[in-house]
């Protein structure tokens, strides 16, 4: 009797598969661009950062006539769909976007392990895959050919928030390098780790804490103990935020501190007021930079367009996800591909890709044939004044950087 | 019998009329019926709630993906041994754990998880012997086909619950029922209480490192936070809760339920079917205790004494 059951579930299961996704072909040409974020779960709080990125793309886009293919304008449609944040969900969305929906183009979503289970499932079907938020060196290194990513690989993308530090005065001779055990974090801490050897500062104290820890007092207290010049942290937001709060509390001010991800998201500042003076932070891109923008106009004027749709300063992370929709718009107006795109196309779109050096918002958007970014230098930005100032390299595009504000211990006393 | 024969045979034959999308969501329903009917086993027969399952998930997953990655052997061959090597460990965790009673063992083995899951994080760093990559997790080949996978989840699946019907059937099964019952009172009449409920924990300890070793590989990327996470605990139980608990088609009812809902309703209201899934899930334990499979057997009761009779 209860094979009933059985058989209505699988009868419902070959409709799902054939008849529910929208069939193509009646509706009016526009890209359909396919993206799986976190809509809820864990990075959900990062994800909706990316959304915002990519809403303001495709409006701009639209509002512009569409992604001009000789010389007829196709609209852009996003497609989300929301994952939980679990990479077993994100790879059946990218399935179903890719063999279902069938749709022209994905995008990115945020999380190294949905990536990494997104990807595989865009490489066998040939999609490009575009990230603004995954740089964990491993991705880059499965050999795929459709993976993207516009953050640099995260072992280069510490090294500005490590090297800035030689520019202090006094500088300094110890560190404490501390991470949380996550993918991105933890290779944080191990790149940071590897420019104060090369810098010549000893490493007094390392260690991996666990990326849920709760007590960061004693974790503190025991960098507070070895008493190092300058603590750098392999960080997600919360980190940054945990490490903060614990070093007041237990009163340990080094003369330097850096993140390799936190500051730079607004509530970092929102929450910390005063107390967020003088933190160096990773950083990839800055709104006084002067890159241009085929979609945009410029990297300022982005940033008016981000404040105004969202009523805050948009992150560097933002900027790299609108480069990858831009240099992949690029990329397919350059082939001159009008939707739907087929299996070739999307080859030809990858491939165009791999060539292509295109000028974004983000600076320069040229991948290697690992599909991350090259020819991009590691920022590092210090909160000054509530602001972020440029503090590393000293000269980027023209833009002379800012001084560094060191010993920062003055700045976080007078400001309490 | 005949009904079940009928619907495995058009499982068995759905790739070939179904498309690529509809393919993988029978795998993943595979998958989740494996897993929750792998729970049912001990929570539904035996009337142990085991809140730490996903233990041999990640040991499946991790040995799997070393077995294929370090000794280059066959993805077939390294399931076969992951299951083996999970099978010992439930052994050694089983013999102690098991003697906990009711909300203990419960409490014990959701502890169990999450030191399986530090462990596997540290096991790098801290032994030297690479074998989960910490937090970076391991890479794996992208396979030929996903076909491979639906076939072996769908025989993992098919094993559970042939597993389920002959523990309904069994002699051993009757004991282990008395034992879900009234443990003291099982034990007191002969049940060799401890071993019985061992020999089950390492069935489904198997069952659930094959479905793990498996997703692992199909999926191409595994790190320990997400092999070892609770969040598969726990769909796990709502899945073989929703469908129904201690009977053998419960799990599958609940998985399939639960997976096509979420697809139907996450593709048209991607920012409120969490919602409805969830109030959908309080509804039934609040109102069908019994889950999916007696609302079935509640239909089928008031639908006449044909379908009784063919039961």
């Amino acid at each position: 009797m209860e094979g009933h059951r059985i058989i209505a579930i699988l009868l419902l299961l070959t409709f799902a598969g054939n008849s529910w996704p929208s069939a193509r072909g009646a509706q009016a040409k526009e890209f359909r661009v396919g993206i799986p974020l976190s809509l809820s779960g864990i990075y959900s709080r990062d994800t909706a950062l990316l959304k915002e990125a990519y809403d303001l793309w495709a409006e701009t886009v639209n509002r512009q006539g569409g992604i001009r293919v000789t010389g007829t304008g196709y609209p852009v449609k996003l497609i989300y769909y929301d994952d939980e944040s679990n990479p077993v969900k994100s790879a059946q969305l990218v399935e179903r976007l890719a063999t279902a929906d069938r749709v022209d183009l994905l995008l990115g979503g945020f999380g190294s392990s949905i990536v990494f289970a997104a990807s595989a499932v865009a490489e066998k079907y040939k999609y490009p895959y575009i990230s603004g938020s995954a740089s964990a060196d491993p991705i880059f290194q499965r050999g795929f050919k459709y993976v993207f990513g516009t953050l640099n690989k995260t072992f280069y993308e510490v090294e500005g928030a490590a090297r800035v530090f030689s520019l202090a005065q006094p500088k300094p001779k110890t560190a404490a390098v501390i991470g949380a055990d996550h993918l991105f974090a933890k290779l944080s801490a191990d790149g940071f780790k590897k420019f104060m050897g090369e810098m010549g500062v000893r490493v007094v104290h390392f260690e991996i804490f666990p990326v849920d820890l709760t007590d960061y007092n004693s974790l503190l207290l025991k960098v507070k103990r070895r008493n190092p010049d300058i603590l750098l942290v392999g960080s997600l937001f919360a980190h940054s935020l945990r490490v903060m709060r614990a070093a007041r509390e237990v009163g340990y001010t080094p003369k330097g501190i850096a993140f390799s991800y936190g500051p730079t998201v607004p509530d970092f500042i929102k929450e910390l007021g005063k107390g967020a003076e003088g933190v160096v932070a990773v950083s990839e891109w800055l709104p006084t930079l002067p890159h241009r923008d085929p979609v945009f106009g410029s990297a300022r004027e982005w940033r008016d367009r981000m404040f105004r749709r969202w009523g805050k300063e948009p992150d560097y992370v933002q900027a790299g996800a609108a480069a990858g929709a831009v240099a992949q718009q690029k990329a397919v107006e350059a082939l001159g591909l009008a939707p739907p795109l087929s299996e070739k196309d999307r080859e030809a779109v990858m491939q165009q890709l791999h060539k292509q050096d295109v000028e974004t918002l983000y600076g320069r958007v040229k991948f290697g044939a690992d599909g991350a970014i090259v020819l991009k230098p590691p920022i590092a930005v210090q909160i000054q004044d509530g602001k972020f100032v440029l503090v590393y390299p000293t000269e980027i595009g023209g833009v002379k950087a800012g001084k560094l504000l060191y010993p920062w211990t003055k700045s976080i006393v007078n400001g309490q | 019998m005949r009904i079940a024969l009928v619907t495995l045979a058009a499982l068995v034959l759905l790739p070939l009329g179904a498309g690529a999308y509809a393919i993988r969501l029978a795998t993943l329903i595979f998958m989740w019926a494996a897993l929750a009917g792998s729970w049912n086993l001990l929570a539904g027969y035996g009337g142990a709630v085991d809140l730490g399952p996903v233990v041999y998930y990640g040991i499946g997953t991790f040995a799997t993906a070393n077995l294929m990655m370090k000794a280059h052997l066959p993805f077939l061959v390294s399931l076969g041994l992951a299951g083996l090597i999970a099978m010992a460990i439930a052994f050694l965790l089983g013999t102690p754990t098991l003697r906990l009673r009711g909300a203990y063992f419960a409490i014990g083995t959701l502890a169990l998880a999450e030191s399986a899951k530090q462990l596997a994080l540290a096991w790098d760093r801290l032994t030297g012997i690479p074998l989960t990559g910490g937090s970076a997790g391991i890479s794996l080949p992208l396979s030929a086909g996903y076909l491979p996978f639906y076939y072996v989840m769908l025989t993992v699946m098919v094993l559970v619950t042939a597993t389920a019907f002959w523990l309904e059937r069994s002699k051993f099964g009757y004991g282990l029922r008395a034992v879900g019952e009234n443990d003291l009172l099982a034990e007191a009449s002969g049940v060799d209480l401890h071993r019985l409920k061992r020999r089950v924990y390492m069935m489904s300890a198997l069952f659930i490192a094959w479905t793990g070793g498996t997703a692992g590989y199909w999926l191409s990327y595994i790190n320990a936070t997400e092999a070892f996470g609770a969040a598969t605990t726990f769909q796990m139980v709502v899945m073989a809760l929703l469908g129904g608990l201690g009977t053998p088609l419960g799990p599958l009812a609940g998985a399939g339920f639960l997976c096509l809902v979420s697809e139907l309703l996450g593709t048209r209201f991607v920012y409120h079917y969490l919602i409805a899934i969830g109030s959908i899930i309080v509804a039934v334990s609040l109102f069908m205790p019994s889950g999916l499979m007696g609302i079935a057997r509640m239909a089928i009761h008031r639908g006449g004494k044909r379908a009784e009779t063919a039961s």
